[in-house]
């Protein structure tokens, strides 16, 4: 015997419409986290590229990743940390592609890219030393240093970022510190000079 | 104790910003060279945070949030805009795939031979025939098959764009009288209807050879034979 099924035409335009508002209450959930969210993930890449042209392309390219799997994110609590670390991630991968895209520019002999006036102004020649020495920092004491460094987050707050001990971070963040100050000893003077 | 055992103290104080031990202190007292050391250290490590807390702390360019936004708009309304084009361009790709399987040259082979195949079955004859009745009447005889609307196999091109034509088998001392009847037929507007009569095959006809006519025989018994053999006179019958 033939199975009959009964079938709503209505329920499609339902459906439709409970997809829609629930697109645009994610949308407004997000909305809010990025205004929350959005200055820390500059912030991020703007540590680690530091070049802010450069640092706002990527927090942008992790906001909208975060985004674009925002919906798929369980814990929404999570979101800062999760985007901390896709802006980072981002930004330690263009920094290497910089680098190479500056090897191929030297054999080319073609000039680099000047950087901006206000990038100009905010580099000392410490400061240059210092940003040497961060980048050959371990990205885990890296992010650590950065995080740490940044007003209005206290350490219990990095360690819940990343999902650490607080112990660990402590810990990252005095190694990085002393491995820093090993390297910019001797250009010591160079703090008197600013 | 000389001053070598308290550096390392002297760094990590410095690292961690915390007040120097008791014997650290008391060293430091002690000891003007050990003293400026540690201010010099304590120094770097200020400058240090300072210089991170410079790089991490920029302030955010006030463009930045409403590019993200405008960004996010974009990527809202391109993956709105894509969606139905995507399925649209997935069936239009499908269709085209399955016409090309169905167009494609050896499908299109394959169906001609199948036509020729069935084309040239024994019981069918693909040329036209006209020919005179064996009586010696003029009379045309045109065959259902004469239109030759399938090409060759060896045939060229050429051949092919005159194939749907009529070609109609002629004999040599008919063919004036065939194309004299076919100019006064174009002349005339009416429709021509060709009288259809069922082609005979004479090709064997005009080869064929008239039987033997052999006359009976009278078959006698061999006794009686034997018997009449002195006489002589039946086998001169």
């Amino acid at each position: 015997m033939q199975e009959l099924v009964l079938i709503q035409p209505g329920r499609t335009a339902e459906k439709e419409f409970a997809q829609e508002t629930a697109a645009a209450a994610l949308r407004r959930e997000f909305e809010e986290r990025l205004a929350e969210c959005g200055p820390l993930a500059y912030r991020v890449a703007r540590g680690v590229l530091r070049n802010s042209a450069d640092a706002e392309d990527v927090a942008q390219e992790a906001l909208l990743r975060a985004y674009r799997r925002f919906e798929r994110l369980r814990d929404r609590t999570r979101f800062r940390a999760w985007l901390v670390r896709i802006a980072f991630r981002l930004a330690i991968d263009r920094t290497r592609s910089s680098k190479r895209r500056e090897v191929r520019e030297t054999l080319w002999s073609q000039s680099a890219p000047r950087p901006s006036t206000e990038d100009v102004a905010a580099t000392s020649e410490f400061q240059e030393h210092l940003d040497r020495a961060m980048d050959e920092l371990p990205e885990k004491h890296r992010l650590v240093l950065l995080l740490a460094a940044m007003q209005g987050y206290s350490l219990e707050e990095v360690a819940e970022m990343l999902g650490l001990p607080l112990g660990t971070v402590k810990s990252r963040l005095f190694f990085a510190r002393k491995q820093l100050a090993e390297k910019l000893r001797c250009h010591a003077k160079t703090i008197e000079k600013r | 104790m000389p001053c070598e055992n308290y550096r390392e103290a002297l760094t990590e104080a410095a690292a961690t910003d915390s007040a120097p031990s008791r014997e650290l202190r008391s060293h430091l007292d002690a000891c003007a060279s050990c003293c400026a050391a540690f201010a010099e250290e304590q120094h770097l490590f200020a400058a240090i945070d300072k210089g991170l807390r410079a790089s991490a702390n920029t302030d955010v360019p006030p463009t930045f949030l409403p590019r993200v936004r405008a960004s996010l708009e974009n990527a809202s309304a391109s993956q709105r805009r894509w969606t139905p084009f995507l399925i649209f361009a997935a069936a239009s790709a499908a269709i085209v795939l399955t016409v090309f399987i169905a167009t494609r040259p050896g499908h299109a082979i394959d169906g001609t031979q199948t036509k020729r195949n069935f084309s040239a079955q024994p019981g069918e004859k693909p040329e036209t025939s006209v020919r005179s009745e064996v009586s010696g009447t003029p009379a045309i005889a045109a065959s259902s098959h004469s239109y030759r609307t399938e090409p060759r196999r060896n045939s060229a091109p050429a051949n092919s764009a005159s194939s749907s034509q009529l070609e109609v088998l002629v004999p040599p001392d008919e063919r004036e009288a065939f194309v004299k009847f076919i100019n006064s037929q174009q002349k005339r507007t009416e429709i021509v209807i060709a009288v259809v009569t069922p082609v005979r095959d004479d090709k064997d006809k005009l080869l064929s050879v008239k039987p033997l006519e052999i006359a009976e025989l009278e078959v006698t018994p061999l006794e009686a034979l034997a018997s009449e053999v002195p006489d002589g006179t039946e086998e001169k019958q």
